[in-house]
């Protein structure tokens, strides 16, 4: 869908939107904006929401991207892709877990790896990941001790980096 | 070694997916200045996420990109306004054939302070009239009494 063989220097593109150059803000919206939404989608599973938390987004990413430099994240898309999951918990509050046709219709890297994990792993990280519960919360939810969901979590992340890198 | 082992614990795919909590950020934060090398691997993490999140981008509806940047637009406009440097020009959408004139404010306060001095002249006209008319009436009795009677 999207050309990766395009990749301006993050610098340049963070110092162009922070000029306010409309080319920059355009190709940030063109290039990254279906992924981004791709990311929102599976937090909010639902369109209409999804469409008004990628407002806020490209809001947020236009008029205050000075906050990238001063976060020390290191790639402008980590910083981006982490933006766009957190609005999109903010957005979407404290909705009561569970399915949705939406995300199952979804057939993204991260719900593929989600599938593929063992029941109780899947349950722990989609509570993190998905809802945006902290371990104590999931911990709380599940009858589990909190050391007991960090270790689990810790095995799904080994996991996820075995699955990324194959 | 220690490196490899903590690289290997997951803690940058935690990271970089926005799962690691506040102490698990500061405790990388940390091992980025010890081990400027683990920035390369945070990099290749993210831009293997980047390159795969690319290819799975949700096609966005048309209006969306009109409608996030109007609200950039007004934005702008609204900080230009806050610095004192509006960029907003005043438009008159009025038609000119029409049986009203727009005057300045001050013109009301001219007019009412006409009119009260107005109405103040006018009863000091009728004040001073009715006077005259008092002065004029108390010297025709005396004028009469020194005509010569036949």
């Amino acid at each position: 869908m999207q050309d990766t063989a395009v990749h301006i220097d993050d610098d340049i593109l963070t110092e162009r939107l922070i000029a306010g150059d409309p080319g920059a803000r355009e190709f940030i919206y063109d290039h990254y904006g279906p992924a981004l939404f791709n990311i929102i989608l599976q937090v909010t599973a639902d369109n209409e929401k999804a469409e008004n938390v990628l407002i806020q987004l490209f809001v947020y990413i236009f008029s205050d991207c000075i906050a990238y430099r001063e976060s020390g994240d290191i790639t402008l898309f980590g910083w981006m892709m982490r933006l766009s999951r957190q609005m999109a918990l903010k957005y979407t509050g404290a909705e009561v877990p569970g399915e949705n046709g939406l995300m199952l219709k979804n057939r993204s890297l991260l719900l593929r790896f989600t599938m593929g994990l063992p029941e109780g792993m899947q349950t722990i990280f989609r509570l993190c990941y998905y809802k945006g519960l902290s371990k104590e919360a999931v911990a709380r939810m599940l009858g589990l001790h909190t050391d007991e969901v960090v270790c689990q979590l810790k095995e799904v992340m080994i996991a996820f980096r075995k699955f990324l890198n194959s | 070694m220690k490196l490899h082992h903590y690289i290997e614990s997951g803690i940058i795919e935690s990271y970089a997916l926005g799962l690691a909590t506040m102490s698990e950020i500061e405790e990388l934060q940390h091992m980025r200045k010890l081990y400027p090398e683990l920035n390369t691997e945070i990099r290749m993490v993210e831009r293997r996420l980047e390159m795969v999140a690319l290819t799975e981008g949700v096609m966005l509806p048309v209006r969306l990109k009109d409608r996030i940047f109007q609200r950039i637009d007004w934005e702008q406009q609204d900080r230009n306004t806050e610095k004192g440097n509006p960029s907003l020009t005043f438009i008159n959408i009025e038609s000119k054939n029409r049986d009203y004139i727009t005057v300045h404010k001050w013109w009301k306060l001219f007019f009412i302070m006409t009119f009260i001095v107005s109405k103040v002249c006018l009863f000091a006209a009728i004040y001073f009239y009715l006077k005259y008319q008092q002065s004029k009436e108390k010297k025709t009795p005396h004028v009469e009494q020194h005509i010569p009677v036949k």
